[in-house]
């Protein structure tokens, strides 16, 4: 009889949870994996876009194959899109922490850095960035091949180079040595929010705790600060992998989605359905490391 | 009790001048490189056209002129369609995508992060994996979907693919998991539904989170990244209009970087608000425990 209502108690329980995650599972499935897995099927044909609408016919492995055997760009891309991000997350977190655990202290003029460091983010996705580039390609008409790169893609070296702020020289050997730095600095606008959002839920009766039992600011920062940011380090970590990986600055991504554009569907899904693979496997491998060495209450 | 805390709180918020001073330095440094795009963009509109097109180009404006920001006001009215639609286009397609984004993330993490039930592994992993769908590819697919529904040159086309984004989910379920579970016990037993847990203890524990996710919403429907699936000149939304008339030819290279300025000053707002808002909220009463 208890076993029963328990069960039943359970199952309702089930189903309210269900129900809470429809809304979201509904659009979700709709509009990125109804469309995710149509490219896979894409990857296996051979697409033809015709005024009339879309021809498919079922090629089997080809394009796979093609990126191996016909496609010289597709693995020297790969690798060096692989080397970009490994060398890349690391960087980004610990520069997005340390900038965020200062950011999180009070002093005057703190929203005024905060937004400071947000605004690569505004500058670098949709409008912005296209006037930006937009720009460049017209002074490309005057300044001949100088600012070819620019159009393609945009960076803190190429801005300052174009800017005209110091010297070209400076510029290519300044960058030469600390180039990725400042792609980094770029790039870590969303971490550095995320963590000052995880900072503000740490409770201050922890620091008063630290405080009284007479730890110095190393020991608070390691034995308070990170291990209640840990979760939150790990949203981060996989964030970083995620965006790093599907940056559009990113070789690999540059060439399928101009593969893509050059409706050459086919061939483009069949890269993007490899890449996705791999960057599943070390997302799913980093996670599984260092998910269980997160805090959590329940423990 | 209360003034002893306070006081501890004030200790160890006062630092010295000179921490200060260190701090300030350290940001600066970092800060000017985050702010030189935009400090150039404004450099860029405020520059006259001889400046603009000068070599080799200049940093810095010499003579700065609001004639960019001008030629800027007379093609907006020069449009067929009222500016005025392109606003309110953009504020029915921000309000709606952002509110509706972040009630549906909050109903899809509460479960996740605080109830246990089967299959809420199998979901909670599939979100991670779905952030990687965000792929260049699945524009095409996407659009092809999107024409069969009929939602090709509508509101829907620009409102629903952002309500269904994976970045608000996996954000919210992250926080949700950290609010200490007796606290949602001691909802229960004052006979919360769970309904009223999620929005009057889930909620408000991870605001910050809230407000964040805000930004990123507002930021990136701003932004229009589903600006392709609207042809029709009275849907499209004001950034999208302002890109089309900075396209248009070298002659505009000076109301390009205008447009540029004015299109940033929504989300720095945006962002400056929220920001200041989770700093009065959790200072105070941001107590996990």
């Amino acid at each position: 009889m208890r076993q029963v209502k328990r069960r039943s108690y359970e199952s309702k329980k089930k189903w309210l949870g269900f129900t809470f995650i429809i809304p979201w599972l509904v659009g979700c499935t709709t509009f990125f994996v109804r469309p995710f897995l149509m490219t896979l099927y894409y990857s296996l044909c051979d697409v033809k876009v015709l005024d009339e609408g879309v021809s498919m016919k079922f090629v089997g492995l080809k394009n796979y194959i093609h990126a191996f055997t016909g496609d010289n760009e597709f693995l020297p891309k790969f690798t060096e899109s692989m080397n970009n991000t490994l060398f890349q997350v690391p960087l980004i977190l610990m520069f997005s922490l340390f900038i965020a655990v200062i950011l999180n202290q009070k002093f005057r003029g703190r929203v005024f850095f905060r937004t400071v460091y947000f605004l690569p983010v505004i500058i670098a996705s949709g409008v912005v960035i296209s006037l930006i580039r937009g720009d460049a390609f017209s002074q490309q008409l005057l300044s001949g091949e100088r600012s070819s790169m620019m159009f393609q893609a945009v960076s803190m070296e190429q801005l300052l180079l174009k800017s005209g702020i110091i010297n070209e020289k400076v510029v290519n050997y300044m960058f030469y040595v600390i180039n990725n730095i400042f792609d980094l600095l770029w790039k870590s606008g969303v971490q550095i929010l995320i963590f000052i959002a995880g900072l503000k839920t740490i409770p201050p009766a922890l620091y008063e705790v630290a405080k009284i039992e007479g730890a110095n600011a190393w020991e608070t920062f390691w034995m308070v600060t990170f291990k209640m940011l840990s979760p939150i380090i790990v949203v981060n970590v996989v964030y970083t992998i995620i965006d790093s990986f599907n940056d559009y600055l990113n070789p690999i991504i540059m060439y399928i989605s101009q593969t893509s554009r050059s409706l050459n569907i086919q061939f483009a899904s069949a890269m993007a359905w490899m890449y996705f693979l791999v960057v599943l496997i070390i997302t799913g491998t980093v996670l599984a490391v260092i998910s269980k060495r997160a805090f959590s209450y329940t423990d | 009790m209360t003034k002893v805390r306070k006081k501890i709180y004030k200790r160890r918020i006062s630092r010295s001048f000179g921490g200060d001073m260190v701090m300030v330095l350290v940001l600066t440094v970092f800060g000017l490189f985050m702010a030189m795009p935009f400090v150039y963009a404004i450099m860029q509109s405020l520059k006259p056209m001889e400046e603009i097109f000068a070599f080799p180009p200049r940093f810095f404006v010499m003579h700065p002129t609001l004639e960019n920001y001008y030629m800027l006001t007379q093609a907006i009215g020069g449009t067929w369609v009222p500016v005025g639609r392109y606003a309110l286009n953009s504020i029915i397609v921000l309000i709606i995508s952002t509110a509706g984004h972040i009630i549906i993330a909050a109903m899809g993490a509460f479960p996740l992060a605080k109830m246990r039930f089967k299959g809420n592994r199998a979901i909670s992993n599939f979100i991670t994996y779905s952030l990687l769908f965000t792929a260049p590819v699945t524009a095409f697919p996407q659009y092809i979907i999107m024409a069969k529904c009929g939602m090709i040159n509508t509101y829907y086309a620009l409102i629903l693919p952002s309500l269904a984004a994976p970045i608000g989910i996996f954000l919210l379920k992250n926080f949700m998991v950290q609010i200490p579970d007796s606290l949602l016990e001691a909802a229960r037993i004052d006979g919360a539904t769970n309904f009223q847990m999620l929005w009057k203890i889930a909620v408000p524990n991870v605001r910050p989170a809230i407000l964040t996710l805000l930004i990123f919403t507002t930021q990136s429907v701003w932004n229009g990244a589903n600006t392709g699936f609207i042809y029709s000149e009275q849907l499209k939304t004001l950034p999208t209009m302002l890109n089309q008339l900075a396209a248009s030819g070298m002659a505009r290279a000076g109301v390009a970087a205008a447009v540029a300025v004015v299109v940033m000053l929504v989300p720095i707002a945006i962002f400056i608000v929220s920001q200041s808002r989770i700093i009065e909220t959790m200072a105070y009463s941001g107590i996990k425990e």
